[in-house]
């Protein structure tokens, strides 16, 4: 029998969300899958909970949820590495109660008959270690190592509180990696039926935003990619949008309807208010792919059971205010940037309430270029595992010591182009080689093709490039409209910002 | 290798026969930031970087 330290190494890619986590690994083909849990779920479920002599985890301690609330916990990924003090006032109510154990955040729980103090470190080693077991029973095999996805708001001290609670857990963390950047790794290595995905242009440079509306929150971050390099130029985080925000709008919705048939006011009843938020999310969910989804609560209140209908349409008006806002958030980030929604090449869309079809609809139309791709080829919820899955397939041919050694801030702390680099024509029209933001040191190659026959030298002239500003490129399109048609319904597209030359670098002739 | 489809124009008459670059100035200063530590591309830097190599001492 082959020992552990002679067989492969088998790594897996984490990312654990405050609602949902998911396992991803390379297949044998080179694509990336995630591996469903015990009970056949792929998004499985960010909880814990104790139940007389059992720990539960994941869909088991979902399905005991509504009766056993005090002792599940929930939504805790986000308190790890945080005093009780932080994390106070944005606890869940009605689940298990968060307590102060030495000023760290914990939960108070009934265990084996006695009250029991968890710390969310140790919630989390629990859960990790699930996730590892479920990892184990699907490959036939231990699991050595995981390369885990953590949200770019995270501290310092969060990400190491994380690390020793996933090392706790018996699982080698070879990498933390940051959400966008693994979503991002995923679609430039990912395939879809046989094809590979990204073909942008010859040095691959964009301008990407990942969209990451997971449960809690909304994460706007802006990427610029140059050769497979990703730098984040900026990230935007709002903790008051996502998955929960359309749950809250359904379960007043909700709680109205039931109010109005049966007189009893749910508004202060913790109990009636986690059943219903727990059943207006399948509705959520089924709002996305059918016009009309039912919510059915067994003894909401009072003994008396509730069964309420919306339809899309409905949830849309509704839901109109929290689009906008998500809208406004992800405009907020491109101005942080001083970028224009033209200058976008990709929006890759991430976390399951990207799935919403209105809100889908009103991105595309924010990015009315449509030269700017709306990427949604993978599961949104998965996509993330899957870039941690492929970073430790890259990492699983090096040593530790090059791994900790190059994941250093001497590193990773690199200068960038402040302005495009590149040549300029006959018509004296600047034309991009290297553009801005590009990492330094950078090494390309082009090939100048002579438009003589005879030609034995080419002259070329090195520019430093600025952006030009839309807006006075978009008056003199106007401008020459107005002579032409009166009134046309033409509809202009807003074009991407162009460079123009601005400092002569170098001057020189090829032979 | 990039393949450029535009005509570039002639030497001045300034240009004197022979010569091969004028330098007139280097490009403006670079902002540090952090590039994301994942993909092979990132190794690639990261290996020159620790080993203090050129692009060309890494091709050999
Ligand atoms: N088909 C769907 N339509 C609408 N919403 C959905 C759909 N599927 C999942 N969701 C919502 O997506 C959210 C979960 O997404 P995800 O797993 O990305 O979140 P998370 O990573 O756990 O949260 P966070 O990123 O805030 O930590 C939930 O609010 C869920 O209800
Ligand atoms: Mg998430």
């Amino acid at each position: 029998m082959p020992s552990a330290t002679d067989s492969k190494p088998v790594i897996i890619g984490l990312r654990i969300g405050q609602s949902y986590s998911s396992i991803a690994i390379i297949n044998k083909d080179g694509r990336a899958g995630c591996i469903a849990n015990e009970d056949g779920e792929r998004q499985i479920p960010t909880m814990v909970a104790f139940s007389g002599e059992e720990e539960l985890t994941g869909t088991q301690a979902r399905v005991q949820l509504l009766s056993n609330a005090k002792n599940t916990i929930t939504q805790f990924r986000n308190f790890i590495g945080k005093s009780y003090e932080e994390c106070k006032s944005i606890a869940n109510i009605g689940t298990a109660q968060l307590v102060d154990k030495d000023g760290q955040a914990a939960y108070k729980v009934e265990f084996k008959e006695e009250e029991t103090i968890v710390t969310v470190q140790e919630v989390c080693t629990k859960y990790i270690t699930s996730l590892k077991e479920s990892a184990e029973n699907f490959l036939g095999q231990p699991v050595t190592g995981t390369v885990l996805a953590v949200p770019t708001y995270f501290t310092e001290q969060q990400k190491n509180s994380l690390k020793i609670a996933t090392e706790k857990a018996g699982l080698k963390v070879l990498q933390l990696i940051n959400e966008p950047s693994a979503a991002a790794l995923a679609y430039e290595l990912g395939y879809i039926s046989g094809q590979k995905l990204m073909t942008a242009n010859e040095y691959d440079d964009r301008v990407d935003v990942i969209v990451d509306l997971g449960s809690d929150s909304l994460d706007v971050s802006v990427m610029s990619v140059r050769s497979g390099m990703y730098t984040i130029l900026g990230t935007t985080h709002d903790p008051d949008l996502g998955g929960a925000a359309f749950d809250e709008l359904l379960a007043k919705h909700f709680a109205n309807e039931f109010k109005r048939k049966t007189k009893i006011d749910i508004t202060d009843n913790k109990r009636a208010l986690v059943k219903l938020r727990n059943a207006v999310e399948i509705t959520k969910k089924t709002l996305s792919s059918n016009s009309t989804a039912p919510c059915s609560v067994e003894s909401l209140a009072e003994g008396i059971d509730f069964h309420g209908n919306i339809n899309r349409t409905r949830f849309e008006i509704m839901a109109n205010k929290l689009f906008s806002k998500n809208l406004e958030i992800i405009s907020e980030a491109l101005k942080k940037n001083d970028l224009e929604p033209q200058s976008i090449d990709e929006v890759i869309l991430v976390g399951g309430a990207s799935r919403i079809p209105k809100l889908q609809s009103k991105i595309r139309e924010m990015f009315v270029n449509p030269s700017t791709l709306i990427r949604q080829d993978f599961e949104p919820e998965e996509v993330v595992a899957y870039g941690c899955a492929f970073q430790g397939s890259l990492l699983s041919n090096f040593a530790d010591k090059i791994i900790n050694d190059s994941i250093n801030t001497s590193i990773t702390s690199t200068p960038h182009l402040l302005k495009s680099i590149g040549i300029v024509n006959d018509k004296q029209e600047f034309i991009t080689l290297i553009p801005e933001n590009t990492p330094l040191p950078v090494r390309r190659k082009f090939t100048f093709t002579n438009y003589l026959e005879n030609q034995k030298e080419i002259y070329i002239t090195v520019w430093e490039g600025i952006h030009q500003h839309q807006e006075e490129e978009k008056k003199v399109e106007e401008g020459k409209n107005d002579e032409k048609d009166e009134g046309g319904e033409d509809i202009k597209l807003p074009q991407r910002p162009i460079n123009i030359p601005d400092k002569l670098l170098a001057e020189m002739v090829l032979k | 290798m990039s393949q450029t489809q535009f005509v570039l124009s002639v030497p001045p008459p300034s240009w004197t026969d022979g010569e091969e670059f004028r330098i007139h100035c280097g490009i403006s200063d670079g902002l540090i930031r952090n590039v994301e530590p994942v993909g092979s591309q990132f190794l690639a830097h990261a290996r020159r970087k620790l080993n203090n190599h050129s692009f060309s001492e890494d091709d050999r």
